[in-house]
């Protein structure tokens, strides 16, 4: 509760929303979590198993962007874990009430959840109640009050809530992404860096810049933002905290300074820099006082992207002609190469560490491939598209953010499971580069 | 100073014209770089890059036109090998840089926007340093060129097909004083 009324005072310079309701929602996943031990659902095969369950309509909520019901289902459907449909399967579903389940069963349903919206003199009070078909249990009713225009969010918190309860898994529905956007004319464009809910609403711009600005990274606590500018006629490494809500320089060594990522401790930075004229990747400590060459070449070595336990880093190198994914491995300094034919770039890890999302140029075009890193190295097509770009996990591993550059003012989701792909609601005018989902959560948000 | 060979190559036209565009938005043209050179074809798309200020003298590389007009190089997807072809461009500029020591030149490099960002960023910079090695094996000193890549940040043509790829994949020769 503290941490959030900290966090409350200090996002006052950056943000211009009230913050109060946080500690609510706060409460309520406390109250969630303390529930945690009464329901575990073992999904026997994860990927392939999609938990049924329905979402009434919640008499009291709003059209379009308001209809919450359709936020929670889209957010489970997105998922790929759970097979989610708007609509009560029988009306004798109702919060306190008693419900038959034979209808739900007949169905096919396992869960049913019910909502209501009650508009108050200054909050909205949101309340919902979820019913176990299968076993007959039902839930309590839990509700959460927010402020106008954060209704949204409170949605995104009862599908956390329904990912815990059901799956066991903290959802990641309430992370937020990064990305930049341009716009206006093109001899004139006009750079935003600018962080969005996971569904691409409620966008707010971070960083303007008539220069280009590319490749937003996240720092692990999700309260600074590191990207690459042109501002200087040149790319150089700045970081935005947040917080503090002001640019500084990390890295502006003569050549290109770009590709940054942060190690999971938030010790190092590496980059791809070209001060001697071929792009290598090194680390520069946070502090900016050493800096150390990972791997001497004179070809192409760029976009470091952390494991999870930072103990390796995966990267691009063009070191045998066109561009392949590799890991290099922290402990003894040794390289792994995971791809072999065709255009291989863009490696994010998955938050367990166990896959890698990236870029390859197949048969249909540049697509979303997930490869694993380790055992036998499979590698399957998450996409099956023209111009798939800037692929980045979500932190609950689930799914994978990325650009579809023949549709460039729209954000997609792909799932891990299943491959359910979604497009997500155009809010933006102008094309999106360099989609990256965030941390699960940060004092920022 | 008339062009002494006209460019063969349709993209390299298009370069041509768009460098006339962007002399013709200045007041000053240069008669080197008449716009009515009946060869240019005017390409579909080109777009005017961001104008630097046409300040010409004497000796400004942009008052000779012919080769030392031609200030594009292009590449193949995906390689940084400069084409047989632009040699005589470059080593135009070469000869130009050792006989005017105090010129210098900033060589960008940019790349098509197929692929990642930063692997064209490197890529865009690969080109840059193609083409700043053959100068300085042509014996351009060092410190008259620096190299700055843009990637497929800073495109010459709109539109998503070979014909623009093929004509943002470049390195632009820049003159400091122009």
């Amino acid at each position: 509760m503290s941490r959030c009324a900290r966090i409350a005072a200090a996002m006052k310079p950056c943000l211009n929303k009230p913050f109060a309701w946080l500690i609510m929602l706060a409460g309520l996943l406390v109250l969630a979590s303390s529930g945690r031990a009464q329901i575990q659902i073992q999904i026997e095969s994860e990927g392939l198993r999609r938990v049924p369950i329905a979402i009434a309509e919640f008499p009291g909520e709003g059209d379009g962007d308001l209809r919450l019901s359709q936020v929670i289902v889209d957010d489970l459907r997105r998922s790929g874990r759970f097979r989610s449909e708007l609509g009560s399967p029988d009306p004798s579903y109702a919060i306190g009430g008693t419900p038959f389940h034979s209808s739900a069963l007949r169905h096919n349903l396992e869960y049913v959840l019910v909502g209501r919206v009650d508009a108050g003199e200054d909050k909205i009070k949101i309340s919902f109640q979820l019913f176990d078909a299968l076993t007959g249990k039902n839930f309590e009713t839990y509700s959460i009050s927010v402020e106008e225009g954060q209704q949204r969010l409170a949605a995104h918190v009862v599908s956390n809530w329904l990912s815990e309860q059901i799956l066991g898994i903290e959802g990641a529905f309430t992370s937020k992404i990064a990305y930049v956007l341009k716009s206006g004319p093109k001899s004139d464009a006009l750079y935003e860096l600018k962080v969005a809910d996971y569904d691409g609403h409620n966008p707010q711009t971070v960083v303007k810049s008539t220069e280009p600005l590319i490749s937003p990274e996240w720092s692990p606590d999700g309260n600074s933002l590191y990207y690459v500018s042109f501002e200087q006629q040149r790319p150089i490494i700045y970081e935005f905290n947040l917080l503090r809500g002001e640019p500084r320089v990390v890295a502006a060594f003569s050549g290109n300074n770009s590709a940054p990522a942060v190690s999971p401790d938030g010790r190092w930075l590496a980059a791809a820099l070209s001060e001697a004229g071929s792009t290598n990747i090194f680390l520069i400590s946070m502090d900016g006082t050493r800096r150390l060459r990972m791997r001497e070449s004179s070809a192409i070595n760029t976009e470091p992207d952390f494991a999870p336990d930072g103990r390796a880093i995966a990267y691009v190198s063009d070191e045998l002609g066109s561009p392949h994914i590799y890991i290099w491995n922290q402990d003894d300094g040794s390289e792994t190469r995971l791809t072999y034919n065709s255009y291989n770039v863009s490696p994010a890890y998955s938050p367990d560490g166990s896959v890698l999302a990236y870029v390859r140029r197949d048969e249909k075009g540049f697509n979303i491939h997930a490869m694993e890193t380790g055992g036998e190295g499979r590698s399957i097509p998450l996409t099956s598209i023209r111009r798939a770009d800037s692929p980045s996990f979500s932190p609950d591993g689930s799914m994978v953010l990325f650009k579809d550059e023949d549709y460039t003012n729209r954000l997609f989701t792909v799932s891990v499971a299943g491959k359910i792909l979604f497009a997500l609601p155009r809010s933006e005018q102008g094309e999106i580069i360099n989609p990256l989902w965030g941390p699960i959560r940060s004092s920022w948000y | 100073m008339k062009p002494k060979k006209l460019v063969t190559v349709p993209i390299l036209a298009a370069a041509a014209a768009m460098l006339l565009s962007s002399c013709a938005k200045e007041e000053s043209i240069q008669s080197g770089l008449e716009p009515s050179e009946p060869e240019v074809v005017a390409p579909k798309v080109v777009e005017r890059p961001r104008v630097h200020a046409e300040v010409a003298d004497e000796s400004s590389a942009s008052s000779l036109g012919g080769l030392l007009g031609q200030r594009l190089i292009f590449f193949d997807y995906d390689k940084s090998a400069v084409k047989a072809d632009d040699l005589g461009v470059l080593n135009a500029h070469a000869d130009f840089l050792i006989i005017n020591r105090g010129k210098t030149v900033v060589l960008e490099g940019h790349a098509d926007e197929r692929g990642s960002n930063e692997y064209n960023l490197a890529l865009g910079l690969r080109r840059a340093e193609a083409v700043r090695e053959i100068m300085v094996a042509s014996g351009v000193y060092a410190d008259q060129i620096e190299t700055v890549s843009f990637g497929e940040e800073r495109p010459l043509a709109l539109g998503s097909d070979e014909e623009a790829w093929a004509e943002n994949r470049r390195v632009r020769i820049v003159y400091s004083d122009e």
